[in-house]
């Protein structure tokens, strides 16, 4: 689920990124702070703004009148909010990606689209979408192979241990091998970690052909 | 998007008074420094810093030193199973580290360890760093992409020259790759100073904890002691984002290059 919203939100911010605006370089310094630290003290930072007592979050919808939620504890919105931290945290690698495929875009094809009268949304969806697919391919592999791979951020927000809401394959790895010493079964566990981002691996590079274009 | 980040700052140096004052304030009427004091004297954070300096620094040093002498080997000198070999090392990039945490934990626990209570390497450091000595399937790709971009001509008017292999890595190669060295340096660091899955499968002695499993300590002995926990993510955080702000161009070089994440 992180993985089209992540890429959503950082294909949009990637784009206005791409601006020359003045302070740009604090900016995007801004965004790629949270790719660099330690998921363990960004999550404890997110605990904190989820606390269900005096959290942030909670002051703030309760501007609008919104009644406190329980953001981790309760399971339909334990993974949501577990997910948009991931997403927070995410956003300067995928950035990272769509800039540099941004940039490597020619200008004179943009001119070229814009002397024959293309506007700005017909622009990006004929020239600067179709040449920006092997990045958006890129990023969607990485993350989603990320996003099976989730332990950290599982780990210190659902203290003390994860809900079936919450638990991720890794969490499962670590706890029957390490807590419970069920190794044989962790091991088993392993596996399909695996198999599954050996096929997910196996599906984007195959699909790759068919929708992505290089130029 | 730095709001967190503020917020961390901003809690760190408040009173348990104003941390649950409605409606929350944005700053400290006047900052707190103790809550640091407090949080270092609540666990032994000091040791916990060194720690992660040392086993950050002893990895960025074995990555730098064995990738770069495997890329060489795989790039500019010929011997037999050179394909092969590589291709074995590049399936192992694919495979995540989670998958192999089991089988490495067992292996560790069948190796001897001189000094330690269990008698093998369970509960020391050494998990944690010395395969960093043995190589790594990213830094050896990385930096064989880039050795393969350096001619082969000057490798070739050395040997003629009468330099051995070892000198013509040494002399040549290495002062070249040097962008690309430091790309895997700072990655090599930041892998090991985020790491968490491992530190808190490896080590026992509260001493011997990195920041980041001791963080996780702190979380579940002081809960809700907010500003004392935000001082401790905040002193965690702090060298990786001077080391971020000094060498911004390797990271994003990096990410660009790989999509890589710690």
């Amino acid at each position: 689920m992180s993985v089209p919203v992540g890429m959503l939100i950082s294909l949009f911010l990637a784009l206005a990124l791409n601006q020359t605006v003045r302070g740009i370089a604090w900016i995007r310094t801004a965004y790629f702070l949270p790719v660099v630290t330690s998921t363990i003290a960004i999550a404890l930072v997110w605990q904190w703004i989820y606390s269900p007592d005096a959290g942030l979050l909670n002051q703030f919808i309760g501007l609008f009148g919104i009644p406190a939620q329980k953001w981790l504890s309760d399971p339909t919105l334990a993974m949501p909010s577990i997910v948009a931290m991931s997403v927070w945290q995410g956003l300067g690698t995928n950035i990272i990606i769509f800039l540099a495929g941004l940039q490597a875009i020619p200008s004179d094809l943009l001119d070229a689209a814009s002397v024959d009268g293309a506007g700005a949304r017909a622009r990006f969806r004929n020239v600067v979408l179709p040449l920006l697919t092997p990045s958006i391919f890129f990023t969607g592999v990485l993350s989603l192979i990320g996003s099976f791979q989730v332990f950290d951020q599982v780990f210190v927000l659902s203290r003390p241990r994860p809900t079936d809401a919450t638990i991720t394959v890794v969490y499962f790895i670590y706890e029957n091998g390490f807590k419970f010493f069920k190794m044989g079964y962790a091991t088993a566990a392993s596996w399909i970690l695996f198999v599954i981002v050996a096929v997910f691996t196996g599906i984007y590079f195959r699909s790759q052909n068919r929708w992505v274009h290089y130029q | 998007m730095m709001v967190p980040f503020l917020w961390m700052i901003s809690t760190s140096l408040k009173t348990r008074a104003e941390v649950f004052a409605l409606p929350p304030t944005l700053l400290p009427a006047s900052p707190r420094w103790e809550n640091y004091a407090e949080m270092l004297a609540a666990l032994p954070f000091a040791d916990f810093f060194v720690n992660s300096v040392k086993l950050a620094s002893l990895n960025t040093v074995g990555q730098l030193i064995s990738c770069s002498m495997a890329a060489f080997a795989f790039s500019a000198l010929r011997f037999r199973f050179r394909g092969p070999l590589f291709a074995l090392l590049l399936v192992t990039l694919i495979i995540p580290f989670q998958v192999v945490l089991v089988p490495n934990f067992i292996l560790y626990r069948l190796l001897p360890h001189p000094a330690s209570a269990s008698g093998n390497w369970i509960g020391t450091q050494e998990p944690l760093w010395v395969g960093a000595f043995l190589g790594g399937a990213f830094g050896t790709f990385l930096l064989r992409q880039f050795f393969l971009a350096i001619p082969r001509e000057l490798g070739d008017a050395a040997r003629v020259d009468g330099a051995n292999p070892w000198q013509i890595y040494r002399h040549i190669y290495l002062p070249l790759a040097r962008p690309a060295l430091a790309t895997l340096a700072i990655f090599s660091f930041m892998w090991s100073w985020n790491d968490f899955i491992d530190p808190i499968i490896y080590l026992r002695d509260v001493q011997s904890f990195t920041l980041t499993a001791g963080l996780s300590l702190f979380q579940g002995q002081y809960v809700g002691k907010w500003p004392l926990l935000m001082a401790g993510a905040l002193v965690s955080v702090i060298p990786m984002v001077v080391l971020f702000v000094v060498a911004q161009r390797h990271f994003v070089r990096g990410i660009a290059l790989t999509g890589i994440k710690g």
